[in-house]
């Protein structure tokens, strides 16, 4: 359980101590520092630190504590050090001076004092005597902008002490301080969104992390923690915010409701919509900051501040203030597309009627900003206030980037009834064909991909097509060209395609559905590295966009860096990142990624986690990666020790791939059957190979083909050509039946040098454990068969269980269990289950009966 | 398609606002008094501002790989 209540360590502030340090110590040529900084940035907690961590036993940490309460006493803050009897003030002063500085056994002593500002003038002239007449080196802090008396100014205007303006942690350290806290992982999102709400602010950042863990937003999911639904500000941190932000006059705290309503505004309409005074209030105040650019665009100083003004206002009075802020929009001039957008959603959000022109312009410009969320809703709403076809348009076209492929459907057949322009009748042909193909209905013609090909191929030879028909041609081309093993056609179509969505305000939140299909297809083929590159470009380029497409821009780069063998890197994207579930495509993607990466990690547990979401998400309809479910679950059985059953998942996908015409995808089942042991894929493999570009089906049917005739060094050769495609995963477990198929000859000194390439390319790949691999590394007496149903009896199954999975009686179950026991002199399940996985096993194993 | 950022620009975008500017300005060769202008801040208390802010940027600049995504401008 986590308690946020116990002191948080001290991180992030490494720089700052190491400076800290070298003052204290005489090495930075000041009599010490003065730490300035805004309430809650951490201060205190760094200047105690940095006074108790300088040589214990060398040094004494002596530390005064400065309160309004404190003040009212001459001497508040240092009560502990002073005399009783105060007949010379002056005396006074010097004997608090002697107390503070005088330590035994020859130490020196470093004074803290915190809070300095609210120090009475007594209390501040000692300091200064500390500090002028270098009577001990000085940790002072203060916070900034805050009055302080004229002995605390001196110290760093006269240049007596350093001064340092003490920074928010960065967001790196940010979530370094709350993984700390937490013990525990921090999904990507929900560190963005932490830092990006606090702004590094320790002291908000503790409140709203005791918030969020009360009521359970954030929460610990297989490790990660993750941060859901809205964060509330809770009273005790919208109290702590009013209490530091002062309490405000109406219409100051008007220019902040306004900011917390719709930032930032120019400073031009916060006059207009409150007073030139009250903008001047807040500014004086801290609570706004003014840029210096053309239109002075003004900000809340904190996000927080927003956030503490919106908990404590009534919902009439925030729809009233947007409906003043939308009209005010409204009359600016040269408005550009982020201020359309920002009308129309601070009109949704009104007390105004919202205009169906201008939330179907803004729709358009939000799915220009990659924003499809936000499009959809738009679009949605302008629907539901009379927009005609191009809002429906739009609309379909959101929600088929948003994976929402039937409700596409059904907004789709809809349009067809409608009275259409032929140009329109062309659009929504197109939308409907891409649609199906993502959907992969088969009723809807013999082959989906067939017919997509077809109709996308004459549409793009139409002059009437619009840039929605012209993209949805082209996305349904990549897709059914990549299935169909042309990926060599596919690169002017993408270029075609990515130059479209980069000038086409309607089609431009496609791009990373679009490259998901692309970089698919190169994989599937073999292009591995380029899969890589193209993946990382879009990466970069939808770095500033908003929402879901950072999540999927993780799982391009997740997909990538399996692809590539880079498993840990592909683990740490997918599992730092929310499952996109509301985008179906990129939820089964995701999993399918992250599921794989575990299971080829060794990591059967974790591997099988996510299974029961992939099955629900592919029972949805979403048919065009049902090949790749089913490879995915022949991995997580693999990665369990079931290979018989791991094999004929992988032919289950193989022959949905080749009912579908999907040949690239039938390659990569075939072959992940053939890299659990299967032989008999060597015939379907090199008919492929015959037929779909790319390096893969090739080096997949030469390495079917070899392991089915024994041939090691034929099997090499498959292992090389994996090699140079990029994909050292197949490498290594080609490498690794290599080494195996070497011992079974007699070979063994072959069989050395093949395990180790075998282990050479596990290491590149973050330590890989496949079921090739653990088997090639493990020399043993038993056959693939034996191993099987001893690794399935170590699982804990009965014989009848065993004889059940693998479709053999009882009876040939024991055999494989009796001469395994006779080949290793083993007796219990346990003990020959060892022998396999490695673990250790109690002292008395299970008996075989 | 757009070139990938630097990793020093990568870097810099992770750092609070006030170091990340401070750099900035005395990479573009702007005045002293023109950069404690514009982040608000005392003359003395630049030069430790500075110094700390170079030394953030080299820890930032440790965990940050080429293909680390850019994030939003600070």
């Amino acid at each position: 359980m986590v308690s946020t209540a116990d002191p948080w360590p001290l991180v992030g502030r490494e720089e700052e101590l190491h400076l800290l340090n070298a003052t204290i110590t005489g090495t930075g040529g000041y009599g010490g520092i003065v730490i300035a900084g805004a309430a809650g940035v951490g201060k205190s907690r760094l200047a105690r630190e940095a006074i108790t961590g300088v040589r214990p036993g060398r040094w004494i940490p002596r530390w005064a504590r400065a309160t309004a309460s404190a003040r009212m006493l001459p001497l508040g803050a240092f009560a502990e050090w002073a005399t009783d009897t105060p007949r010379d003030p002056l005396l006074v002063v010097r004997g608090v001076i002697d107390h503070l500085t005088t330590a035994s056994n020859g130490a020196k002593v470093v004074v803290g004092v915190d809070d300095a500002h609210l120090l009475d003038d007594k209390s501040a002239f000692v300091v200064l005597q500390l500090a002028q007449r270098r009577l001990a080196p000085i940790v002072v802090t203060v916070r900034t902008g805050e009055p302080a008396p004229d002995a605390i100014t001196a110290l760093w205007k006269d240049e007596h002490l350093q001064r340092i303006e003490l920074q928010p942690l960065s967001e790196d350290e940010t979530t370094e301080l709350v993984t700390a806290v937490l013990g525990g992982r921090l999904a990507t999102s929900a560190a963005r969104r932490l830092w990006s709400l606090t702004r590094g602010n320790t002291l908000y950042l503790r409140h709203l992390l005791e918030q969020e863990l009360a009521s359970e937003r954030l929460s610990r999911n297989h490790g990660i923690w993750e941060w859901t639904g809205q964060p509330t500000i809770s009273g005790g941190l919208a109290d702590l915010i009013s209490t530091q932000i002062g309490a405000l006059p109406d219409d100051v705290g008007t220019v902040v409701d306004a900011l917390a309503a719709a930032e930032p505004l120019t400073e031009q309409m916060l006059v207009e919509l409150t007073t030139p005074d009250a903008v001047q209030a807040a500014h004086s105040a801290g609570l706004i900051t003014i840029e210096a650019d053309n239109e002075h665009p003004v900000r809340l100083a904190h996000p927080m501040y927003g956030e503490a003004r919106r908990a404590k206002t009534t919902p009439m009075r925030l729809r009233r203030l947007r409906g003043h802020i939308a009209t005010a929009l409204a009359s600016a001039p040269d408005a550009g597309p982020r201020d359309l957008i920002r009308r129309a959603v601070l009109t949704l959000e009104s007390n105004l009627t919202p205009d169906p022109t201008l939330l179907t312009n803004a729709a358009l410009a939000a799915s220009s900003s990659l924003d499809p969320d936000l499009a959809e809703r738009l679009a949605h709403a302008a629907i539901a206030g009379g927009a005609g076809h191009e809002a429906k348009v739009l609309r379909a076209l959101t929600l088929g980037a948003l994976g929402r492929g039937d409700e596409t459907e059904d907004l789709l057949a809809q349009l067809t009834i409608e009275d259409l322009t032929d140009d329109q009748v062309l659009d929504v042909a197109a939308l409907r064909g891409a649609n199906l193909v993502m959907l992969n209905r088969v009723e809807e013609a013999e082959s989906v991909l067939l017919a997509a090909l077809d109709a996308a191929q004459r549409a793009l030879q139409s002059p009437h097509l619009t840039n929605v028909g012209e993209q949805c041609a082209l996305t349904s081309l990549i897709v059914a060209l990549g299935d169909l093993g042309k990926a060599d056609q596919i690169a002017p179509i993408a270029a075609r395609a990515y130059d479209l969505a980069a000038h086409s305000s309607l089609v431009s939140s496609h791009r990373v559905s679009l490259c998901d299909y692309h970089t698919r297809a190169l994989r599937l083929a073999g292009y591995v590295s380029e899969a890589d590159a193209v993946a990382t470009q879009m990466l970069h380029a939808v770095a500033d966009a908003p929402g879901w497409l950072h999540v999927t821009s993780e799982l391009l780069m997740g997909q990538a860096a399996l692809a590539s063998g880079r498993l840990k890197q592909a683990r740490n994207r997918l599992e730092l990142s929310p499952a996109p579930k509301a985008l179906v495509w990129a939820g089964v993607a995701w999993s399918c990624a992250l599921i794989q990466a575990r299971a080829m990690s060794g990591d059967p547990a974790a591997a099988a986690r996510n299974l029961g979401y992939l099955d629900s998400a592919c029972s949805t309809g979403f048919a065009y990666l049902t090949p790749e479910y089913h490879a995915t679950r022949a991995w997580v059985a693999a990665s369990g020790g079931a290979l018989t059953h791991a094999i004929e998942l992988a032919h289950q996908g193989a022959e949905h791939a080749a009912e579908h015409h999907q040949y690239a995808q039938e390659v990569v089942c075939l072959h992940t059957a053939t890299r659990f042991g299967d032989t008999a894929t060597a015939h379907r493999l090199r008919e492929l190979a015959d037929q779909v570009d790319g390096p893969r089906a090739p080096a997949a049917a030469q390495h079917a083909t070899a392991l089915a005739a024994g041939d090691p060094d034929g099997i090499l050769d498959a292992s090389g050509q994996f090699e140079d495609m990029g994909d050292p995963l197949s490498a290594m477990d080609a490498a690794a039946h290599a080494a195996t198929t070497h011992r079974h000859h007699g070979h063994n000194g072959s069989a050395l040098t093949a395990a180790a390439r075998a282990q050479r390319l596990a290491d590149a790949c973050d330590g890989a454990r496949t079921p090739a691999l653990a088997e090639a590394l493990q020399p043993s007496p038993l056959t693939g068969r034996q191993r099987e149903i001893i690794t399935l009896a170590a699982q804990g199954l009965s014989n009848k269980q065993i004889a059940d999975r693998l479709t053999v009686s009882v009876r040939t179950v024991e055999g494989h269990l009796y001469r395994a026991s006779l080949k290793t002199g083993l007796a219990g399940r346990n003990d020959l289950g060892a022998t396999i996985t490695g673990e250790q096993t109690s002292a008395r194993g299970q008996q075989l009966e | 398609m757009t070139t990938p950022l630097t990793p020093r620009e990568q870097a810099l975008r992770r750092l609070p606002q006030p170091y990340s500017l401070a750099l900035r300005l005395r990479d573009a060769g702007v005045d002293d008094d023109q950069v404690c202008t514009y982040l608000d801040i005392d003359a003395h208390a630049l030069p430790p501002l500075l110094e700390l802010a170079d030394a953030k940027l080299t820890a930032a600049l440790r965990t940050t790989h080429p293909d680390t995504e850019p994030r939003e401008q600070p």
